[in-house]
């Protein structure tokens, strides 16, 4: 199992298991899955009769809106050979003639093997198309789905970003709990518009991204709507990979000083008391003993950034599954090994068989990991406190063994 | 090929590896993208199928695809051999080898002739006709005369019934068993007289295939079941018959 400090990229990440029990899903089923929640984004499946057949597990609602296609694109020995460039081609103009208007073209693994290049065909045609490799062999796990697909909404939105912003703030993805409540009410109170992709049922809803003064990002899925490769740069602080107070702290600070509310933090911390002093205990207190050791198998938390808070609370995460190595993981790698962690990484596919390596899922059920992710800010420290706090063995930080 | 607005075809991969869903005590081995593999269990839910097989994957990277490499064929083996609880492997390649020209075949036969610990004596055997050219009706007829003709075995001597007994080949469609075996079982017991020794691949479990000689004839449900008993007849006399429509489907008196 490769360290932390030599990992660059997915592929050197390996499986865990000598071999994957039923195995996990590929990028191209949260592409989808993110798809068939919205209209105006169609899409085509290019690939085997596999993935064609694959995919409509997934393409399993109803659309009531004509301009929402969800097509695929069966190769046949022929093409797998010479290309299938003309034939997707063809079946793109058909598609722009029933009134599709924005495209993404799922490269599956067959056609990402021979090398071929879908994404210079949007040439060919008016409507917009983009082209995402969803090859399950380039990645373990599924992540990159929800990242490329918001990559690729991203670059859909038209025209630059206002110079003047409008004064709107966008909440990204979804958080519960009275935090978020608080924080959309304050920016309510400074005269902020406050909108929520949440409630986003069109692919045009979007558009408004360009105008807000700022994105607040509540969850990973949507990260990709703010890179679009660094054409275009709308303003967004990340929330979602918050674990510790000190990087909370930095990121409210951060959205306060974008919109003029220098005192944002403080406001967000003042019915926080409480957790505060816990987490300043629970630090100090870790500072004077040896850490102790854990797995991790979660891929529901930001692995890193949670490991970057473990440490500070006492634990040393010694084995950490990595669901997607990108580019956050690359901002929080420098974090991690300074505080002295060096993690073995790897992709654990089997994730019914976790308690049985003595993970942290021993002490942290994945429901419990769950519903700490849906929760934002001092809510979310405050719970992870809890469940540590409060576990019998784990309770005050003492030796479980 | 083209653009499949509705309801797309499935494969002869899909074929082989649906038609074992329901082999209890089959390991599937697929050697290629975990994300085949999932999508396979999940299918054979959605059509109405109960799991009894078990599926495993490799996975794989492009490292293994551009350099060929085999280990991790090799590690999965050595694993389902020593840690599960399998007694029989079936190897399926994924239509992204099928493209390499790797020989899984031949892989898999080097891989059984090294020093791989097989104390109980597990067999493992690969199925051909996974390729593109293949339709999914061929592939059901591969898996299931490649798993046959891999694990039966001459009728012993001693091995005498105090009844009929007769095996049911074939019935599995793209959607799901395509007839109701309950019923089914009942109509032709009636029929034929005796009991029904085993049900490949609808309902069934390596010992009971491993047996499958021990009946005394064949009851063919689909058309994929043919080759496979034609080959039961060549191979150790075993008779076979063909059911009319009207025995196999139940019609209201």
């Amino acid at each position: 199992m490769p360290k932390l400090s030599t990992v660059k990229n997915n592929q050197q990440i390996p499986l865990a298991e000598p071999v994957a029990y039923r195995g996990c899903h590929c990028p191209m089923h949260t592409v989808l899955a993110q798809l068939r929640k919205m209209s105006g984004l169609s899409s085509l499946v290019v690939g085997m009769p596999e993935c064609a057949c694959y995919s409509r597990l997934v393409i399993n609602e109803a659309f009531e809106d004509s301009q929402t296609k969800h097509y695929t694109y069966v190769l046949d020995s022929k093409e797998v050979i010479f290309g299938c460039g003309q034939g997707v081609l063809k079946a793109i103009q058909e598609m722009e003639q029933e009134g599709v208007q924005n495209l993404v073209v799922l490269k599956t693994c067959t056609p990402s093997l021979i090398g071929e290049d879908l994404s210079t065909l949007g040439e060919g045609v008016k409507l917009k198309v983009r082209e995402l490799d969803v090859a399950h062999f380039k990645t373990n796990g599924y992540l990159s789905g929800y990242h490329m697909l918001s990559e690729a909404l991203g670059s859909f939105i038209e025209g630059s970003p206002l110079e003047v912003k409008k004064p709107s703030v966008h909440l990204v993805g979804e958080a519960v709990g009275e935090e978020i409540n608080l924080l959309e009410s304050l920016l309510v109170q400074r005269g902020f518009q406050v909108l929520k992709t949440s409630t986003f049922k069109a692919f045009e809803d979007f558009q408004s991204l360009n105008d807000s003064k700022l994105s607040i990002c509540l969850s990973y899925e949507w990260l990709g709507l703010f890179s679009n490769g660094g054409a275009v740069s709308r303003p967004f602080v990340n929330l979602f990979d918050c674990y510790d107070l000190q990087t909370l702290r930095e990121r409210y600070s951060q959205i306060g000083h974008l919109l003029g509310i220098e005192n944002l933090q403080a406001l967000m911390e003042e019915g926080q008391m409480e957790t505060v002093r816990r987490w300043g205990e629970l630090e100090t207190k870790a500072r004077q003993r040896d850490s102790l050791p854990l797995y991790c198998g979660s891929q529901d938390v930001q692995p890193l950034a949670f490991t970057y808070a473990m440490k500070k609370l006492g634990f040393n995460i010694e084995t950490l599954h990595v669901e997607h190595w990108d580019d956050l993981c690359n901002d929080w790698k420098p974090k991690v090994l300074a505080l002295g962690v060096d993690p073995n990484l790897v992709y654990m596919s089997d994730q019914s068989k976790l308690g049985r390596r003595g993970d942290i899922s021993d002490f942290i059920s994945r429901e419990q990991v769950l519903e700490l992710q849906s929760y934002m800010g001092y809510e979310r420290l405050g719970r992870l406190m809890t469940l540590i706090l409060e576990h019998p063995e784990l309770k005050g930080g003492l030796s479980w063994r | 090929m083209a653009l499949v607005k509705h309801k797309p075809k499935p494969s002869s991969r899909m074929g082989i590896t649906l038609g074992y869903s329901g082999v209890e005590g089959l390991s599937v081995l697929e050697y290629g993208s975990m994300g085949h593999t999932l999508y396979q269990y999940k299918m054979a839910g959605v059509l109405g199928q109960v799991v009894k097989c078990q599926y495993f994957s490799t996975h794989l990277s492009e490292k293994d695809i551009i350099m060929g490499s085999q280990s991790r064929l090799e590690r999965a083996l050595v694993h389902l051999l020593k840690e599960e609880k399998t007694q029989a492997i079936a190897v399926v390649p994924s239509s992204s080898l099928e493209i390499t020209g790797f020989d899984l075949k031949a892989e898999v036969a080097l891989i059984m002739s090294g020093d791989l610990e097989n104390e109980k004596d597990v067999k493992v055997f690969t199925t051909g006709k996974g390729g593109l050219q293949y339709t999914f009706e061929e592939g059901l007829e591969e898996g299931l005369w490649a798993l046959i003709s891999t694990l039966s075995s001459p009728r012993k001597q001693t091995e005498v019934r105090p009844f009929k007994a007769f095996n049911l080949l074939g019935g599995f469609g793209f959607e799901g068993p395509l007839l109701d075996l309950v019923a089914t079982r009942k109509r032709l017991e009636d029929h034929y007289g005796g009991r029904v020794f085993t049900a490949v691949p609808l309902e069934t479990d390596i010992s009971h295939i491993k047996k499958l000689t021990t009946a005394d004839f064949n009851v063919v449900l689909g058309d994929e079941a043919l080759k496979t008993a034609q080959w039961l007849l060549q191979a150790y006399d075993m008779p076979y018959f063909v059911p009319s429509i009207e025995l196999l489907v139940f019609k209201e008196e």
